[in-house]
């Protein structure tokens, strides 16, 4: 049995011909759904073979089989329907939602590999989901609603994690890690217990506008400062607009001055190029921020070391989000508006060395625009490409443009469909996507409306989050059965109740400390 | 351009040193030297041993390692010293660290040693080599030949580019074991000073190739047995 899962999983259409099963949403209970289901399938003897274990994974609405769907295509290439093939196949499958992550303090003792890794840290999951509404993000489209660990279940997770492991790094992890609703505490507390012990603590995905003070000195407190990234994914205040990433000039440079004043010298910002109704100037904006970035941080600071770093790459329109519709930009308008800035930035003297720029070229995003909305036709162009001798594409050195356009000129023949068909194509509201049986609680008119907001032409509008505002009725809670789980909760890390583990400044004896 | 300053106070010296001589067995001898003191330091923050840091931006745990072992080649004499910042137990840490440290790593011995690392006594090593599948006698011939010479340049590519030393000099003895290998094998015994660029088991199997072909069926396994100086009765460790 081939079985999917993650994030990748609600477009698993493009793989359909080589999975068994895909399971949709979150893993922890659904592992154990599958595998006594597998279990009982044995003892009653596999009746029915594959196709009998199927059936029932199928039967729970929460595992996806992709060969029990027929799929019909109008004679313009468009899908016409996607239905089951067989009784007791649901018409939509639903994601699975864990709803108490206290309950599910996991990873407990990760292994902890001899050789080296990319991560070297322990990371905690502080919270899942988010509800931020950036419109191109899928991870935060289909992980809702937020559901927080407490602060005490993130303390006690940490110190039973860096007692197992010995790394001296611990990483709280989410889609938005400082909005976690007691994030200051938890540094704070964290910081107070690890006192003296060089543990370093780092945030690896932080919001501009929920960077702080407190945060800046709790992260630096003990060990080595960890690199500090935001991402403004657009250039331009309309840019952010239009993808609802409702962050501020004026709070980027904020939180950029707090951190260079804390002690950081570098700092690095992720953009997007290519997105929906992005002009030249919109880009080109990301180099007057950058300067903007470098002149305030040599003022607050009075010196002329430090840097930032601008990271930027073609945007791929994904699956459950407001921009599915959207047409993906061509290539060669990328590469160009990515040239363009890179000389904008170097044309300044006074800040060309202060600022590094980083880019990922227009012709790979293409391929990952084709399989993140490919329908089951890509199969044939993945197989192809592989037979061709793809592999290991995600690095430079191995990828081939060619190759791919090779794949679909073969694999794709027989349909009057192609590479830019699926990437650089718009869509409009009727038409079947292929990915709309497979339910991830988000009400499609809803996205819709907010696809139509983010491209009206006298602005976008704004979706504020839901944490703090009233539902604004994306339509997964009241699908799917579930609830915003954030607190405070109140309660602080007991540094008392994390001991022995702790005691790293304390005399050794015989068996303590383990 | 000002010079950029630590936040934090500069760390306490370490107040007790601890010299520990570590064995690295079976599939441990593929880890680098890197990745074996990466295990070191993650076990001795799982043990619970008050380590001291060095002062910096980056702080560091005050471990100090002899010169390892080539990667693919295991040891029973691997040496590291352990700055601490406050008083232990030598045998409590040797028996915590062991608890903590992965499979293939042992720590033997634990000293409490004023000087730290002993580096002026770990001048040369005693070092096995099983060749499978070669019978003595036709490895026999050729460590005589090589014995004889006075010198023998062997080449090593290493990462500081191709390296020429002198095989022949830096071995002390060299024997066939007569006891350590069943029969069908080879099992050799040798001791190498330390020199540099270091004169490695390997290089004196390249140099015994010179003579007749010692290519083992499968590839020679090779472990340090001793470090230390060089004594009438051998390698005496620290």
């Amino acid at each position: 049995m081939v079985i999917g899962g993650g994030h990748a999983a609600f477009n698993p259409e493009p793989l359909a011909d080589f999975l068994d099963a895909v399971v949709l949403g979150d893993g922890e209970e659904a592992v154990l759904l599958v595998t006594s289901l597998v279990r009982a399938w044995k003892q009653a003897g596999c009746p029915g073979g594959r196709d009998g274990l199927l059936e029932s994974l199928a039967a729970t609405g929460s595992v996806y089989v992709p060969r029990f769907y027929d799929v019909t295509y109008l004679p313009d290439g468009r899908i016409g329907s996607v239905l089951p093939s067989r009784p007791g196949v649901p018409r939509s499958v639903r994601k699975h939602t864990l709803m108490d992550l206290d309950a599910w303090p996991y990873p407990k003792a990760p292994v902890v590999p001899v050789a080296e890794t990319v991560h070297e840290r322990f990371s905690v999951e502080i919270f899942r989901g988010c509800t931020r509404g950036c419109r191109f993000c899928q991870a935060g489209m289909i992980t809702r609603p937020v559901r927080e660990r407490s602060i005490t279940t993130v303390g006690s997770m940490v110190a039973a994690g860096v007692a197992a492991t010995g790394f001296a790094e611990v990483g709280l992890l989410s889609l938005s890690s400082a909005d976690h609703s007691e994030i200051n505490e938890i540094a704070v507390d964290l910081a107070d217990c690890y006192e003296g012990t060089n543990t370093g603590l780092s945030l690896p995905s932080t919001r501009v506008d929920a960077f702080n003070v407190t945060l800046a000195d709790e992260l630096s407190r003990n060990g080595r400062r960890s690199g500090l990234t935001f991402a403004p994914e657009g250039g331009s205040e309309r840019m952010r607009k239009v993808i609802n990433k409702m962050v501020t000039e004026d709070d980027l440079i904020r939180t950029v001055t707090t951190a260079y004043s804390s002690g950081w010298r570098q700092v690095k910002l992720y953009f997007m190029c290519g997105l929906p109704t992005e002009t030249d100037e919109d880009v080109l904006a990301v180099a007057s921020l950058a300067r903007r970035v470098i002149e305030t941080g040599r003022a607050a600071t009075g010196r002329k070391d430090i840097r930032c770093t601008v990271s930027i790459g073609g945007f791929v329109p994904k699956p459950h989000t407001p921009f599915q519709w959207a047409a993906q930009c061509a290539p060669d308008v990328v590469d160009a508006r990515l040239k363009a800035l890179g000389g904008a930035l170097r044309a300044d003297r006074a800040y060309g060395k202060s600022i590094g720029y980083r880019y990922h070229e227009g012709e790979p995003s293409l391929v990952e625009g084709l399989l993140s909305r490919g329908d089951r036709r890509v199969g044939g162009v993945i197989l192809a490409a592989w037979r061709d001798g793809a592999r290991f594409d995600g690095w430079s050195e191995y990828f081939s443009f060619a190759r791919w356009a090779a794949a679909c000129e073969t694999a794709l023949s027989d349909w009057p469909v192609d590479l830019a068909w699926y990437t650089t194509r718009e869509r409009d509201y009727d038409e079947v996507l292929p990915w709309d049986h497979l339910d991830s609680g988000l009400d499609r008119d809803w996205l819709w409306q907010d696809w139509q907001s983010a491209i009206a032409a006298d602005g976008a509008g704004e979706v504020e989050d839901c944490r703090w505002t009233p539902c604004y009725e994306c339509g997964v809670c009241s699908a799917m059965g579930t609830d915003i789980q954030a607190g405070p909760t109140g309660e602080r890390i007991n540094p008392e109740r994390l001991l022995p583990v702790l005691s790293v400044t304390g005399s050794v004896a015989p068996g303590q400390g383990r | 351009m000002a010079k950029p300053i630590p936040s934090t106070p500069p760390a306490a010296p370490p107040v007790q040193h601890l010299v520990v001589r570590y064995a690295k067995r079976g599939k441990m001898r593929f880890a680098s030297h890197l990745d074996v003191a990466r295990a070191f330091e993650r076990g001795v923050r799982r043990a619970g041993v008050p380590i001291a840091y060095s002062s910096g931006f980056t702080p560091h745990p005050k471990i100090s390692y002899a010169g390892g072992a080539p990667t693919g080649v295991a040891s029973e004499a691997e040496y590291l010293s352990l700055g601490l910042s406050s008083r232990s137990d030598a045998e409590a840490v040797r028996e915590q660290l062991n608890a903590a440290l992965p499979d293939g790593i042992e720590v033997i011995d634990v000293t409490d040693a004023a000087g730290g690392l002993p580096t002026g006594q770990l001048t040369a090593s005693e070092w096995q080599v099983m060749l499978p599948g070669l019978p003595p006698q036709a490895v026999a011939p050729a460590v005589e030949a090589f014995l004889a010479l006075e010198h023998a340049p062997v080449e090593r590519l290493t990462s500081k580019g191709l390296r020429r030393m002198d095989a022949r000099s830096a071995v002390v003895t060299l024997k066939v074991d007569d006891d350590a290998a069943g029969s069908g094998s080879t099992a050799l015994r040798m001791i190498v000073k330390h020199t540099v660029p270091a004169v490695r088991p390997g290089d004196v199997l390249t140099a015994l190739r010179e003579f007749s072909d010692v290519t083992p069926d499968a590839p020679p396994l090779m472990t340090r047995l001793a470090q230390g100086s060089i004594s009438e009765s051998g390698v005496v460790m620290p």
